[in-house]
């Protein structure tokens, strides 16, 4: 016990890669599951690129969007629903539970930083359905497309769809962190999903409040659209640049309301 | 009723307080719960507007723990005790007052203090139902940041003590509550905390697995030199392995001392148990103590402690007897009356 404390950033990577393992390791007891998902996922995916192909039926472009660079867009949402489901979801919905159930006490027992685990503590493998559909459709469209990808590009590309995972995190945290007073939000997931699903469309054919709200209140627009475009090879710096910003700005201000939950959850501020 | 009860100091005065590895003083906790009335109406007033009640889960609480100590920490149920325990494991903050454990303030979670404590409870379990116990352990060895070599040697030293076996490679969603419980005591012990905190660690498990569970704390303690408090409903856990019980009803403390002597104080008498030849026998018994109990040719009475050798002297030498045993009275028994002689004082109102 009283050997040296491995670095801490190696530490956390440990437990990273122990939390993943058992977590893979309990969603083996439920494999059934991958293949309804992958049929959810393939179903969803005809439906939408029907509507869109319906839309384009009309016109060849809808306010700068060819139906290539939406089918683009479409599929980053699979993508990023995909990544999300896997990574973010799970956690979060654990953590309502767990703080109705009390069980939340047993992590901040742990002498690791609790946020730390209650993020990142499961990971849904069976999700990946949907991200592999997106990955999939990613590579089909971009081909379409005849954009060749290089290596900026495919990082710009990952960048931006890490810091659209860590928005989603950081407003689903700060949803979540409310239970720490209102013990029953099961509906506030609701919230994350019905904002993120408008992102499906190029964000320029909503009316010009709600394409407001999209990309400043609810910067849905750094979800999707932001990568969407670094996927096309459109994305200029700047815009890059915003959405790492924009991303670690919020992440630090989800973590902040966090950890006045927690005092609030301990009796720190009473 | 009241004026048989020798009176009860608030805590004994221990001159050790210096040496203790836990302090608590003056710790009080209140707690603001949001009063709703039954009833559709209420509710939907309570919607726009809540009132709050005030509810002191603790108060007032003083006492210190000597490093290898087992405590017994006794009270009924909604008593405070898990609040205390919840404070002393930095789950909660209290409202006023100090506690230190090693030196530390539990409630500001320092990661050395969190790796040097644990907290059990026999109501909620820490393991993962979907894998086995095992890989629990492993995540936990991470965590707590365990040595291979040394994981592996309280491992062992678990497994042989708790009879673990073969249940740590099955899914914890199929053991018993009884396996359950030794493999979430496992869980909470791989990192060898100096202080654990153990919350009705046999609640709901049979006779067999309590009598297993307690044997294996008193083995814990004595091997690693742990302090221990402990709560529990059952009185056997408390006789078995606390010299030392603090008691605390309504948040308050009652009684912080020897087990033995609570006993002395409360109830001041033993029971004679008697197997007798005839039943005229058994009748006469009432002439040497307060007959508890008379059933054909068996019979108890109750007399005070300091006469007990005289009356037993005297019965042997007057009556026929078969069979003659000097019980104290059930600690179940002792510890009811002192909560119930609180209630009645009206001296330990919320």
């Amino acid at each position: 016990m009283n050997t040296a404390p491995a670095r801490s950033w190696t530490r956390y990577l440990r437990m990273l890669a122990v939390f993943y393992r058992t977590s893979i390791q309990a969603d083996m007891e439920y494999r059934v599951d991958f293949f309804a998902r992958v049929i959810a996922s393939l179903l969803g995916l005809l439906t939408t690129v029907g509507s869109l192909a319906i839309a384009y039926g009309y016109t060849d472009n809808l306010k700068g969007w060819t139906f290539a660079q939406a089918m683009v867009l479409l599929a980053v949402y699979y993508l990023m629903d995909g990544l999300i489901e896997m990574f973010v979801g799970p956690n979060m919905r654990q953590i309502t539970s767990q703080v109705r159930e009390g069980t939340l006490d047993f992590i901040l027992l742990k002498p690791v930083n609790a946020q730390f685990m209650a993020s990142f503590r499961l990971l849904n493998i069976w999700r990946a359905a949907n991200a592999l559909v997106g990955l999939g459709l990613s590579v089909y469209t971009i081909s379409r497309l005849s954009v060749t990808m290089g290596w900026a590009q495919a990082i710009a590309f990952a960048l931006t769809l890490l810091a659209g995972m860590a928005i989603v995190y950081a407003f689903w945290l700060v949803l979540v962190t409310l239970t720490f007073w209102f013990v029953r939000v099961d509906n506030i997931e609701q919230i994350v999903w019905q904002a993120f699903e408008t992102g499906r469309y190029p964000v320029e054919i909503y009316p010009g409040w709600l394409r407001g709200t999209l990309t400043y209140l609810i910067p849905v627009v750094f979800i999707i659209t932001v990568p969407a475009t670094a996927l096309a090879g459109r994305l200029s710096g700047p815009m890059l640049a915003a959405s790492l910003i924009v991303a670690a700005l919020l992440v630090a201000l989800a973590s902040a309301f966090w950890r006045f939950g927690l005092r609030s959850y301990t009796g720190a501020s009473a | 009723m009241n004026s048989t009860l020798p009176s009860l100091a608030a805590h004994e005065t221990r001159a050790d307080h210096a040496s203790a590895i836990v302090h608590i003083h003056a710790l009080s906790k209140t707690y603001r719960v949001h009063e709703r009335p039954a009833g559709l109406g209420a509710s939907l007033v309570s919607l726009v507007r809540r009132t709050f009640k005030e509810v002191r889960a603790v108060s007032d609480v003083t006492f210190d723990i000597q490093p290898g100590e087992i405590v017994g920490f006794l009270g009924p149920n909604g008593a405070g005790k898990t609040t205390t325990l919840k404070m002393l494991a930095g789950l909660l903050h209290p409202t006023s007052g100090d506690a230190t454990v090693m030196g530390f303030s539990p409630w500001r979670r320092e990661t050395d203090y969190l790796r040097s404590i644990s907290l059990v409870m026999g109501n909620r379990n820490q393991l993962n139902w979907d894998i086995p116990a095992m890989d629990s352990f492993l995540v936990n060895q991470v965590i707590y940041q365990i040595p291979k070599r040394e994981f592996r040697e309280t491992l062992d030293e678990l497994v042989e003590l708790l009879d673990l076996g073969d249940l740590l490679t099955k899914p914890v969603r199929g053991l018993s509550l009884g396996e359950r419980m030794k493999c979430e005591l496992a869980a909470a012990l791989l990192h060898r905390p100096k202080v654990l905190f153990l919350d009705e660690p046999t609640l709901g498990v049979d006779v067999t697995m309590q009598g297993r569970i307690r044997r294996f704390v008193g083995d814990y303690n004595r091997r690693t030199g742990a302090t221990v408090l402990l709560t529990s409903h059952y009185m056997a856990d408390v006789t078995a392995l606390c010299k030392r019980v603090v008691v605390i009803h309504r948040g308050r403390l009652l009684y912080d001392g020897d087990l033995e002597a609570l006993a002395d104080r409360i109830m001041p008498f033993k029971v004679i148990r008697l197997d007798v030849q005839e039943q005229a026998a058994a009748e006469r018994l009432a002439l040497y103590g307060e007959a508890v109990e008379v059933t054909g040719l068996k019979a108890s009475l109750r007399v005070p402690r300091a006469d007990t050798p005289a009356i037993v002297g005297r019965i042997l030498a007057e009556v026929p007897v078969l069979d003659l045993t000097v019980e104290d009275p059930p600690i179940e028994d002792v510890i009811d009356l002192l909560f119930n002689a609180t209630d009645s004082d009206g001296s330990a109102q919320s």
